[in-house]
């Protein structure tokens, strides 16, 4: 395995897409909670439409498929999906410290397996298509 | 049952919506209706997926959703002609397990 280098602008966007997605599912959780119980669907995507919280989370969708489709014009598919699988930890982690999740033996062997495994994928090449793009 | 189904269900169109979303970025012509498609897909999956929460707990769907890891490596191999190496699949699998025990309840 040779070492690659990764474009730093595919790094920051990668790095987007996790704190996004981790943004976006911890929102997605706390408005959730927030809503009143709602026998029918109506009833609960109207109150949804009144929680503002929702409305900076689908504001918060957009920004991360504009980010998405950028990477993926500068990167294999099969290269960067598995990255974002970064954002799992981050919420973990995030919900151990502020929501009082508890971490154990298991949870802790996860995230190593986590890291270990998105180091394998960093070590191939970003983008495996020849030329800039002009391939159909 | 039907619930688990249901949560494998999202995952083989969330795949296929990534898909898609690369299709966007590898054709000159018609971006736009990949990039339509593959967000269609992806609302599709959302409204599958909360209904499938009335019948599973997140703590079973969130370690079958990690499995998707594994479906996007397949789909990316068999319809994108992406090079899915050993590299990759090495990373994928640690991936998959890695994600399941952070989901799963011990």
């Amino acid at each position: 395995m040779i070492p690659r280098t990764v474009p730093t602008g595919l790094a920051i966007r990668l790095a987007l897409a996790i704190a996004l997605d981790t943004v976006v599912q911890i929102l997605w959780k706390v408005a959730a909670m927030r809503l009143p119980d709602s026998a029918s669907l109506a009833g609960t995507i109207e109150a949804a439409l009144r929680q503002p919280l929702f409305l900076l989370v689908a504001a918060l969708f957009a920004w991360q498929l504009f980010n998405w489709l950028w990477v993926l014009e500068r990167s294999d598919l099969s290269y960067s999906q598995p990255i974002t699988s970064l954002s799992f930890v981050s919420v973990f982690v995030l919900s151990a410290v502020y929501l009082g999740e508890r971490v154990d033996a298991q949870k802790v062997l996860g995230i190593a397996l986590v890291f270990a495994g998105v180091w394998f994928i960093s070590r191939t090449h970003h983008d495996t298509r020849t030329g800039n793009g002009s391939v159909q | 049952m039907v619930g688990v189904l249901l949560v494998v269900l999202c995952s083989i169109i969330e795949g296929i919506a990534q898909v898609f979303f690369k299709k966007s970025a590898l054709v000159t012509i018609r971006k736009r209706l990949w990039i339509g498609a593959g967000g269609a897909l992806f609302v599709l999956q959302a409204f599958i997926y909360t209904g499938a929460l009335q019948l599973v707990e997140v703590s079973t769907a969130f370690p079958i959703g990690s499995l998707g890891f594994a479906l996007v490596a397949i789909l990316s191999q068999r319809m994108l002609n992406e090079p899915v190496t050993g590299s990759r699949w090495i990373g994928v699998g640690l991936i998959v397990l890695g994600v399941s025990l952070l989901a799963a309840q011990a």
